[in-house]
Parts: structure tokens; C-alpha cells; sequence
């Protein structure tokens, strides 16, 4: 089973729980194994957020006449609370239900975003042969190509500062890298992560500078 | 010198156009404004120098060294714009051209330039100033927000007061004398960062940078509260700092340390990755 396929029946595995194939790529890709226990601890926390006693009438009468004077609704009045179901006891599970899908849904569209990094990373740090700067190595190069293109550009409209722009990219981006392992190897120093960000402020700085040059 | 004078007025500004026998152009651009005006000023080679001014005008004088170049005006409401403008490709010596601006000491003041070096003094407005390899020089501001980005050049103010201060350079050193506000930012990749000052009104100072030194000299009476961390190179408290009670972070022996002096009125924080940072009494 892949990562992707994993991430399929996620929601079924943090309400259920998964089933032999699940379990054992949960045992072997740490990276879904770490998303399932975060994803789980949401869902844990969710519920002990939820209020315990059911909403005043007046709430859902509220909410109807909004959403009928938006438009969104246009069924005849009727009161909200009818609209779920009379045991009222199953209200907290459906509010408990609907809470749970929205954060699973955040989260895993949150970490989608990151997970082929962290895929990335965990195949990087579970094959021997191969080290973190590769992985640094591969993303820099496509930040190099940028910046190949810009001294490019400065270079052949102002030849005398070519140099400039050259010398100090090297420099920040040695900043930047310091930074980042900086942060890596100390993920709750606020100070490390703003250092990050000043370090990318100053690479900011440079290709502003250099796209207006090239400009004008 | 003979020279030629030609005058003319455009929508309310007065341009007056001079030569010298040396083939030397000079320009005098005058726009009258109310307050708030917004000038800008761009000019790759050469040297860019702003001073207020005593009436409710922008005059811009400038100087042009070959025919290669020419310098533009615009005026639109209360914004002037003055250019150079290159006719063909030059270099520093054929493309510089020289200006001396004034502006209403609260006008809004931003100078593009390369190579040229940029100065500016007594205005109270927001400034900004950027230049790749140009020195910046900044003196007798108040209450001002200035704003200075360099990529190697040097940058240096000096008596800069109760103003927003927002320093970037990449390579640039950067010196504050007599630099005080509500808010004073330095940050440099490699370029060294000097302060010497009394941090007086109690504001937030922050001065970082990846590899050059970072150097701060305050008096006794100063009122600071200070943390210093290098990750990788050095911090000395030769001022002496007391501890203070609580602190976010453990400090390590050379490589970090906080404390505070008097009542710790300003804040002033100092990072550097490989740079010595020091900080010690006038």
C-alpha cells in the first residue's frame, strides 16, 4: 500500500481503525504513522470541546431566519431543531461527527501539501546511503535556476552590478541554509524560526530589487 | 564658463535648463506642493543628496556629465517624479548624473539609485532609501520612518531620533549613531552591524545578521533589557549586565546571555550565526 492510498481511508482508519494492510504500512512509513497519532489527538481534543448541554431554541431560530434571508434556504419556516433528529441525546454525537470531519479534513489538506516533503524526508533519512543535503541539494536547485535567471537578466542590462547580485545570493542563501537546520534541529525556538524568516527577508529584498532593475 | 539658460514652465513647474562649456547640462526643476507630497527620485549613477526645504516647493537641481543621458520630470497633483533617463547604454562614468533635491521636511521621499551615493538630513517624513552598492549617509531625522535597503552597500545614520528605523542590507555595514525610536531594525547577511547610542524613549531594537560582528556601545545609564545569541560564534557582556529573574531561553556560557541594566526600559536583542557580538560601555 502507498502513501497516497493510505491517505484515501484515512478518515475510516482515525474513526475505526485500519485493517492488516493499514497496519502495516502504518508500521512502516513513519511519516503516515505520525500524521494518523496527530490526526487522532485532534479528534480527541475536539471532543472534549464540545459543549454538553443542547443549544437554546431561540439559537436555531436565529440561524434559520439567516439563512433564509440570505437565501439560502427556502423552505417553509421551520423550526431548526426539528430538522435533526427528536433524540436529543444525539445531538453532541452529530456535532462530535461533524467537528471531527471538518478538523481531518483541514489537517489532511494541510498535510497534504507537506507530505510529499515528508515522504520525501522519510526515504531520505531510511535509505543509508543517502544524507539530508541531497534532499537541501534538490530543492535549492530549482531556487538556483531562479536565480541564474535573474543575474542573467541584471547582468545583461547592468553589467556592473552583476557581481553584486551574484556575491550577496551566495551569501543569503548560506544564511538561509544555516537558518534552516538551525530550525530543524530546534523546532520550538521561536528565535531560530525568525532568524528563518529575517533570512528570507533578505533574499526577498535582493529579488525585488533585481526584478525592478531588470525592468526598467 | 558661458553658459546658456532656457526657462520654461509646464503646468506649474519651472524647468530651467543650463550648459556648460564643459558640455556639462544642468537641470533646475521646481514643483510647487502642499503637504504631503510624494517625491521620487531615480538615479542609478551618481550621487543623490535631499535636504528640506524652505518654502512649499520640490526643487531639484541636477548635473549631467554626457549627452548620453537626460533627466525627466514629472508632476502629477502633489506627486513629482524625477528620472534619469539613459539614451543609450552607459557605464558609471558617462551615465552619472548628479542631483540635489529639497522637499517639504514631512514630504513622503523615496531614492532609487546603483552605485551612487545617497544622503539625506533634517526630514521628519517617511523615507525611503535603496541603492545596490550605494552608501547610504542618514543624519538629523525626527520623528521619521525610514526605511533603508542596500545589497552590499554601506549604511550609516547618525543622530536619528524617536523614528521607525528599518535597515536591510545584504553586505553592507551598517553604523547608528545617536539612533533612537520606537522601533530600530538592522538586519544583514554578512555586513557588520555597529551601534552607539543610549537606546533612550524605550523602544524595540533588534539587530541581526548571519557572519559580521555585531558591536553595541551604550553609557551606564543606560535602560535596557538585552539578549545576545550567536549560534555559532561568540557573545561578550562586558557591560555587565544583572540576570534577569526570568528568562525565555537558558543562556550558554559565550554563546548567549541575557540581562538588563537600570530599569530595562528598551529592548534590544542581538543574533548572529557566526558573528561576534559584543556589547560594552562608552
Amino acid at each position: 500500500m502507498t502513501c497516497a492510498e493510505f491517505q484515501k481511508v484515512l478518515p475510516d482508519v482515525v474513526d475505526r481503525g485500519g485493517d492488516a494492510a493499514q497496519d502495516a504500512h502504518l508500521r512502516s512509513c513513519p511519516a503516515c504513522s505520525e500524521l494518523l497519532a496527530d490526526l487522532r489527538l485532534i479528534a480527541q481534543q475536539a471532543r472534549q470541546l464540545l459543549p454538553t448541554h443542547d443549544p437554546h431554541p431561540r439559537v436555531w431560530e436565529n440561524i434559520r431566519a439567516t439563512l433564509e434571508e440570505e437565501g439560502l434556504i427556502r423552505s417553509a419556516p421551520v423550526r431548526m431543531h426539528h430538522l435533526i433528529p427528536f433524540s436529543h441525546a444525539a445531538v453532541p454525537w452529530l456535532a462530535t461527527a461533524a467537528a471531527i470531519a471538518l478538523l481531518v479534513f483541514g489537517a489532511v489538506l494541510f498535510r497534504r501539501d507537506f507530505s510529499e516533503d515528508r515522504l520525501a524526508v522519510a526515504r531520505v533519512s531510511s535509505s543509508p546511503a543517502s544524507s539530508r543535503t541531497q534532499e537541501l541539494t534538490a530543492s535549492n536547485q530549482q531556487g538556483g535556476n531562479e536565480e541564474e535567471q535573474l543575474i542573467r537578466q541584471i547582468a545583461a542590462e547592468h553589467p556592473t552590478l552583476r557581481d553584486t547580485y551574484e556575491n550577496s545570493l551566495k551569501q543569503v542563501d548560506a544564511y538561509i541554509s544555516d537558518a534552516q537546520r538551525t530550525v530543524e534541529q530546534n523546532p520550538y525556538d521561536e528565535e531560530a524560526r525568525q532568524s528563518l524568516i529575517r533570512a528570507y527577508d533578505q533574499k526577498a529584498m535582493i529579488y525585488q530589487m533585481g526584478l525592478s532593475r531588470s525592468m526598467e | 564658463m558661458w553658459s546658456t539658460k532656457i526657462g520654461m514652465m509646464l503646468a506649474g513647474a519651472v524647468v530651467v535648463v543650463s550648459v556648460t562649456a564643459l558640455g556639462q547640462q544642468k537641470k533646475e526643476f521646481r514643483y510647487p506642493v502642499t503637504n504631503g507630497a510624494m517625491v521620487s527620485i531615480v538615479n542609478d549613477y551618481g550621487p543623490v543628496s535631499v535636504k528640506p526645504s524652505s518654502g512649499g516647493n520640490v526643487l531639484v537641481n541636477t548635473s549631467t556629465r554626457s549627452n548620453r543621458v537626460e533627466v525627466d520630470g514629472n508632476q502629477n497633483g502633489n506627486r513629482v517624479e524625477v528620472r534619469t533617463h539613459y539614451l543609450q547604454h552607459v557605464g558609471p562614468e558617462d551615465g552619472r548624473v548628479d542631483y540635489e533635491v529639497q522637499v517639504p521636511p514631512d514630504a513622503s521621499v523615496t531614492v532609487h539609485s546603483a552605485v551612487g551615493q545617497i544622503s539625506a538630513e533634517r526630514l521628519v517624513g517617511d523615507v525611503t532609501l535603496e541603492g545596490e552598492s550605494s552608501s547610504v549617509q542618514v543624519r538629523d531625522f525626527t520623528n521619521a520612518h525610514l526605511h533603508v535597503r542596500t545589497v552590499d552597500g554601506p549604511v550609516s545614520l547618525t543622530n536619528v531620533r524617536n523614528s521607525h528605523v528599518d535597515v536591510t542590507s545584504a553586505g553592507g555595514d551598517v553604523t547608528l549613531s545617536s539612533v533612537t525610536g520606537p522601533k530600530v531594525y538592522v538586519n544583514t547577511t554578512k555586513g557588520k552591524i555597529k551601534y552607539m547610542g543610549d537606546l533612550a524613549g524605550g523602544g524595540d531594537y533588534a539587530f541581526t545578521n548571519h557572519s559580521g560582528d555585531i558591536d553595541v556601545a551604550i553609557p551606564s545609564t543606560a535602560s535596557v533589557d538585552v539578549t545576545a545569541r550567536s549560534v555559532f560564534g561568540s557573545v561578550e557582556d562586558a557591560f555587565q549586565f544583572r540576570p534577569n529573574a526570568h528568562m525565555t531561553f537558558v543562556p550558554s556560557q559565550g554563546k548567549s546571555f541575557a540581562g538588563y541594566s537600570n530599569s530595562g526600559g528598551a529592548s534590544l536583542k542581538l543574533h548572529s550565526f557566526t558573528g561576534k557580538i559584543k556589547v560594552h560601555k562608552q
